[in-house]
C-alpha cells in the first residue's frame, strides 16, 4: 500500500523569516509565504506533491503518483535559480531573466497543472516581474514549464526567484505543491 | 568504430543507455533504496495519517531488506534486453534514435539523482553502447556537419547573417563579451558575499545578435535545434531556411571533451570574472576559465560544429582542463554548428515551423528493440 506523502514546507526553511503572502497565488499556493528575505535559507530542490482534498479518500487509496515538483537549472537539473535565458538571447536576440521549473511523476497522471511566478526583492515587498503563467497536460508524467521570463531593461543588479504551485489528479485523487526557489542576483534590471 | 567507451562516461550517456535498455530510473532508485533529491516524506495530515506513516515505514522497510545494488539492477536488466540490442545495432531510423537522445538531454529529477548510480554500473551498460555506436542511425552522430543539409531556424522576421553582417556580428559580440567581461569583474565579488548568489553569461558559445548557428532536418522536424532545445521558451515560430555550405568551408568538429580543450587552448580567453559563479556552482572548481576568442577562431576557422556524440561526452556541465586552467561546454545544441564566416553558396527559404522546441517536438516514437 502506498499512501500519499505531505507537502515539503518545512525544506523551504522559511521559519523564522519575514512572511509574506505571495500576491496574485492561487489559493493552495497562498498557505506558502514567499519570503524574499530567506536568502540565507537552503535552497530547496523540489517538493513532493501530496493530496489536496478528500484526504480520507487519499489515505485509502493503493498507489500514488509519486510526483515532484521542482526548479529546472540550465541543464535540466533540479535546484534551478532565475537565470539569463541563452534560448532567447540566441533565438529571439532577447536578454531576459527566466525560471524554469517542472512536474515529473513516476505514474501517469491526469490533469497536470504547473503555475509559475517570477518575482524580485525589495526593500519592502517583492515585486512581480512576470506570470503568473500556466503549464497543463490533460495526461502525462512530466509537465514543465519554461515561460515565465522578462526581458532586461539594463545591467543594474537585482535579486529574483520564482514561486511555483503544481497539481495532477491520479486516480481521482488531487495532489498539490507549492514551491519557492532560491535567490540569484543577475546584472538585469527589469 | 565509434567510441562506445565514451557514451558511458557521462550523466546524459549514461542516462540514454538506459533509455535504449529500457530501465526505469524510477524502478531504480527504489530497488537500490535511494531517494529522488530534494524530497522528504511526510505523514499526511488526515484521518488516514497513522495507518499512512505505518504502511510507509512497512514499506521502507521491506525495500531496505530487499535493497539490491545499482550494479546488479541495471546488469539484470541489459541481459533483459539482450536479444533486442541486435536490433538497436541495425537501427536505422535516426528520428527513433534522436528522440530517445531528446527525451533524456534534460535529465530532470529522476535522471540527476540516477546518474551517480548508473556511473557506478558503467561496465554493465557496454553492450548498450556498442549497439548504438554501431547502429547506421548514429553514425552521423559522430561525423562533422552535413553541409548540403543545414537549417536555421529564424525568428522575428529575420533573414540569415551574409557576408560582413556576419563577420560584423562576431565582433560585435567578442566586443560585448569583453565588455561584459570587466564589468562582471567590477560588479561581481569573488569569493561571493555571504547568503549571496551570483548568476549571469553562463553558456560557451558566443549567442549575442548577428551570431548565427544552424543544425541538421531529421525526419519530420525542420531542424535538430527543434526537438534538442535547450532552455526552451514555450511553443515558438520560426522561419526555416535551407543553408547550402560551402565545400571550401573550414569547420572545426568537436566530438569530444578534447576537441573542446584544444580549441579553447589555442585561441584562448580569459572569462572567469564572467563564468565563475555559475561554473563554480556546476563544477566545485575555483580558478581560472577560459573560453575561445571567437574573432581570433574566425581567422582559422568558418565554423565550429558539436556533433551529438560531442555532446553527449563534453556538454555535461564539466570542468574540462584546457591550458593549465579549465573551460566548460554549455548552451550548446547537439548538431549546432557556429558560424563565424560566410561560407555558404545559398540561403533559401524553406517554410516555417510552430511548436515547442524540445522533445515535446517529436512525435510518438516506440524503441522497437524493446518490444515485446
Amino acid at each position: 500500500m502506498r499512501m500519499p506523502r505531505k507537502l515539503l514546507v518545512a525544506a523551504l526553511g522559511i521559519a523564522g523569516a519575514a512572511v509574506f503572502f505571495v500576491p496574485g497565488a492561487p489559493a493552495h499556493a497562498a498557505a506558502l509565504p514567499a519570503a524574499h528575505a530567506a536568502a540565507s535559507a537552503p535552497s530547496p530542490v523540489g517538493a513532493e506533491l501530496t493530496p489536496s482534498g478528500g484526504a480520507s479518500h487519499a489515505a485509502s487509496s493503493a498507489v500514488d503518483p509519486e510526483c515532484k515538483l521542482y526548479y529546472m537549472n540550465q541543464q535540466g537539473k533540479p535546484g534551478g535559480l532565475a537565470h539569463i535565458s541563452s534560448f532567447l538571447y540566441h533565438n529571439h536576440k532577447i536578454r531576459a531573466v527566466k525560471i524554469n521549473a517542472a512536474v515529473q511523476c513516476r505514474r501517469v497522471s491526469m490533469d497536470l497543472f504547473l503555475q509559475v511566478t517570477l518575482w524580485k526583492t525589495g526593500l519592502l515587498f517583492p515585486h512581480k516581474v512576470a506570470g503568473p503563467t500556466t503549464a497543463t497536460a490533460a495526461k502525462g508524467n512530466l509537465l514543465k514549464n519554461q515561460m515565465t521570463w522578462k526581458q532586461c531593461k539594463n545591467n543594474a543588479s537585482t535579486t529574483y526567484y520564482g514561486t511555483a504551485y503544481g497539481r495532477v489528479v491520479f486516480q481521482g485523487v488531487t495532489y498539490s505543491a507549492s514551491l519557492q526557489s532560491g535567490n540569484a542576483t543577475l546584472a538585469c534590471g527589469t | 568504430m565509434q567510441d562506445a567507451q565514451a557514451l558511458t562516461t557521462t550523466p546524459v550517456g549514461l542516462a540514454l543507455l538506459a533509455e535504449l535498455a529500457g530501465l526505469d530510473r524510477w524502478d531504480l532508485m527504489e530497488r537500490i533504496g535511494q531517494p529522488i533529491p530534494g524530497t522528504t516524506l511526510m505523514p499526511v495530515s488526515s484521518p488516514g495519517r497513522g495507518q499512512g506513516q505505518a504502511q510507509r515505514q512497512g514499506r521502507a522497510r521491506a525495500s531496505a531488506g530487499s535493497r539490491r545494488q545499482a550494479a546488479d539492477v541495471v546488469a539484470e536488466q541489459v541481459t533483459a534486453v539482450a536479444a533486442g540490442l541486435d536490433r538497436l545495432a541495425g537501427c536505422t531510423d535516426r528520428l527513433v534514435l534522436l528522440s530517445a537522445f531528446a527525451a533524456v538531454m534534460l535529465p530532470g529529477a529522476v535522471d540527476t539523482a540516477a546518474a551517480p548510480h548508473l556511473a557506478a554500473a558503467a561496465a554493465s551498460m557496454l553492450p548498450v553502447a556498442r549497439s548504438l555506436a554501431a547502429a547506421p542511425a548514429a553514425q552521423w552522430w559522430w561525423e562533422p556537419s552535413d553541409r548540403d543539409h543545414q537549417r536555421w531556424l529564424g525568428a522575428g522576421g529575420g533573414q540569415p547573417p551574409r557576408g560582413t553582417v556576419l563577420t560584423e556580428g562576431v565582433r560585435a559580440q567578442a566586443a560585448a563579451d569583453a565588455e561584459e567581461e570587466r564589468q562582471a569583474a567590477r560588479d561581481l565579488p569573488w569569493p561571493p558575499e555571504k547568503d549571496k548568489l551570483y548568476t549571469g553569461t553562463w553558456w560557451s558559445p558566443p549567442l549575442g545578435s548577428g551570431v548565427f548557428t544552424t543544425t541538421g532536418p531529421v525526419g519530420p522536424l525542420p531542424a535538430v535545434e527543434a526537438g534538442c532545445a535547450l532552455d526552451s521558451a514555450g511553443e515558438d515560430r520560426f522561419d526555416v531556411w535551407n543553408i547550402d555550405i560551402g565545400p571550401q568551408a573550414r569547420i572545426w568538429n568537436v566530438t569530444s571533451p578534447d576537441d573542446w580543450a584544444r580549441l579553447a587552448a589555442r585561441y584562448p580567453r580569459d572569462v572567469s570574472a564572467s563564468r565563475r559563479h555559475d561554473w563554480y556552482r556546476w563544477t566545485g572548481r575555483d580558478g581560472t576559465w577560459i573560453l575561445p576568442d571567437w574573432p581570433r577562431v574566425a581567422r582559422d576557422w568558418d565554423g565550429v560544429h558539436l556533433s551529438i556524440a560531442g555532446y553527449i561526452t563534453a556538454a555535461s556541465g564539466t570542468a574540462i582542463p584546457a591550458a593549465g586552467a579549465a573551460t566548460v561546454l554549455a548552451g550548446w545544441g547537439p548538431d549546432q554548428t557556429l558560424w563565424l564566416n560566410d561560407v555558404f553558396t545559398a540561403t533559401r527559404h524553406a517554410g516555417s515551423w510552430t511548436g515547442t522546441p524540445g522533445p515535446e517536438a517529436f512525435p510518438d516514437v516506440t524503441l522497437p528493440w524493446l518490444e515485446s
